[in-house]
């Protein structure tokens, strides 16, 4: 999968990487069982500090995306590993100011569904 | 008796010289054609503007420029090196060459840069970085050729250690390792065995070397457009399929070109002196002359790759402009970015980020080693010679 990062952006690196590769996992351009590029070699080729990658890394270990690996390195966990039995509230809580945004930017409830459905069957179809 | 040297062959190596240098201009001349379309002469272009037609302009301007100073210098050079052959009169005729084509680069450099400040008033919004996750790990589409292809210099190696341990008896006990420019020997060592080590010890580093340079061109740090990465990266994966592949083909190429002289210091083989002179500088010869095709075949970052498909992804967002970090376009500085290689706008192949300690300390370790390897094959003919 092609991880893109904006350098210029307000979301901090860690986060856009983070949620690029949760993406990926979504709309299947990387697979269960798939490996990562190593901390070093994601850093290099990024441009960025090995901390910063390790630090997305970590982030996506601790919520089961992936697995840390001592021989294999970083490695895409299956679908089932990460599910989460308590997830919705935290949904809930995430989308809240996203809702709250649009809300206030005037977009309707259609709007909002459709939006939310579009992306949604996206990552579904795959 | 080894048969008696005409001098023809010192005009050879004239010649070769001489060839040694157009093939340098050629190289020069042909770097607007092998440029990735997003960095033009060491400038990184906005999407905008990599269709310019000033462009155009700009890339005559260099090769007129390019032909009428270093063509010119170089037909003068060959006429003072005809008159006085000289290793110094070719050395700092080489250099000044160098020196030369870098001004001319950096008058052509100077007017992108100002061409980039005129065109584009305030930096896009998004600075992206592409990376792909599979770029080195992909099954069916593999970054390099397998480093097995490694087994045919190892097995140049050994065959040379046991052809010498074959003929040893035979040697005689003073064994001549050195001839003067007639071809007469004016060196000559006590057999032993260190002396049939000699050259598979020169071969082992040179393969060493390559391997460490096929190792770079897998490491290097990924540079993908992200203009249309898909496409990017395949043309990148073959730029670097293709000189890893030619790594390997030229560690082969030299370790056999060594394994001829070997030969001939254990006379095995008697060829003409003239040919044994000749064939390290045809050697290096036909490395330059190589390096020109891939180039030209390939192109800086695979520019030159034909894959087919080659749409503009139009949503695309303008690369992260790293300009600062390219020191006059040519030397990469970033003491933040932890990657040691990366590809080199201006030029062929890939280089070093300056703004590392390790880069320092590379060069260091590969002049280090240099002097280690004339160290060890010195000693190698001390053994058993007391």
């Amino acid at each position: 999968m092609f991880v893109k990062i904006d350098f210029n952006s307000d979301v901090p690196i860690y986060i856009q990487l983070k949620q690029q590769i949760i993406e990926g996992i979504a709309d299947g351009s990387i697979e269960e069982g798939e490996n990562l590029p190593s901390v070093r070699q994601m850093a290099e080729d990024i441009g960025i500090n090995l901390h910063t990658v390790n630090k997305a890394y970590a982030l996506l270990r601790d919520d089961n995306f992936i697995l840390m690996d001592r021989r294999k390195g970083a490695v895409i966990n299956s679908k089932q590993n990460m599910q989460l039995n308590d997830y919705e509230e935290k949904f809930e809580e995430d989308i809240k100011p996203i809702i709250a945004e649009a809300y206030c930017r005037g977009m309707t409830e259609e709007e909002v569904m459709s939006k939310i459905q579009k992306i949604y069957r996206k990552f579904a179809q795959e | 008796m080894r048969g008696r040297v005409n001098m023809d062959y010192q005009h050879w190596i004239l010649i070769l010289c001489i060839f040694f240098i157009v093939i340098l201009l050629l190289l020069k001349l042909s770097m607007p054609f092998i440029m990735r379309s997003e960095i033009f002469f060491g400038v990184r272009l906005p999407k905008k503007l990599t269709n310019h037609p000033k462009l155009l302009e700009l890339k005559k301007l260099y090769i007129r420029n390019n032909v009428f100073v270093c063509g010119i210098y170089v037909a003068i050079f060959c006429y003072i090196f005809l008159t006085h052959p000289d290793n110094v009169v070719l050395l700092i005729g080489i250099i000044t060459f160098f020196i030369l084509s870098t001004v001319i680069y950096y008058f052509t450099y100077k007017k992108v840069k100002e061409f980039k400040k005129f065109n584009v008033e305030k930096p896009s919004k998004k600075q992206m970085v592409v990376v792909d996750t599979r770029f080195r790990n992909d099954r069916k589409n593999k970054l390099l050729p397998s480093k097995l292809w490694f087994i045919i210099p190892i097995v140049i190696v050994v065959l040379n250690i046991i052809m010498g341990y074959l003929v040893f008896e035979k040697l005689p006990i003073f064994v001549p390792i050195h001839w003067n420019a007639s071809g007469e020997v004016d060196g000559t060592t006590i057999k032993s065995y260190g002396l049939i080590f000699e050259f598979p010890l020169q071969q082992i580093f040179i393969t060493i070397y390559m391997f460490l340079i096929y190792k770079i061109i897998e490491r290097s740090k990924q540079q993908i457009s992200s203009f249309r990465p898909e496409h990017s990266r395949e043309i990148n994966r073959v730029f670097r399929y293709r000189w890893a592949a030619n790594i390997i083909f030229l560690n082969i190429i030299i370790l056999l070109s060594n394994t001829i002289t070997n030969l001939y210091m254990l006379e095995i083989i008697d060829i003409k002196f003239e040919l044994l002179a000749l064939l390290n500088p045809i050697t290096i010869i036909f490395i330059l002359l190589d390096i020109l095709i891939i180039s030209l075949w390939t192109g800086q970052g695979g520019s030159r790759v034909n894959i087919g498909e080659d749409n503009l992804d139009t949503r695309s967002d303008d690369s992260l402009d790293d300009d600062r970090y390219w020191k006059l376009g040519l030397i990469y500085f970033n003491p933040k970015d932890p990657a040691l290689f990366v590809e080199k706008r201006f030029g062929i192949a890939f280089g070093l980020n300056y703004g590392k300690k390790k880069a320092y300390l590379l060069i260091i370790a590969v002049i280090g080693s240099l002097i280690l390897l004339n160290v060890f094959m010195y000693l190698l003919l001390l053994m058993y010679s007391v």
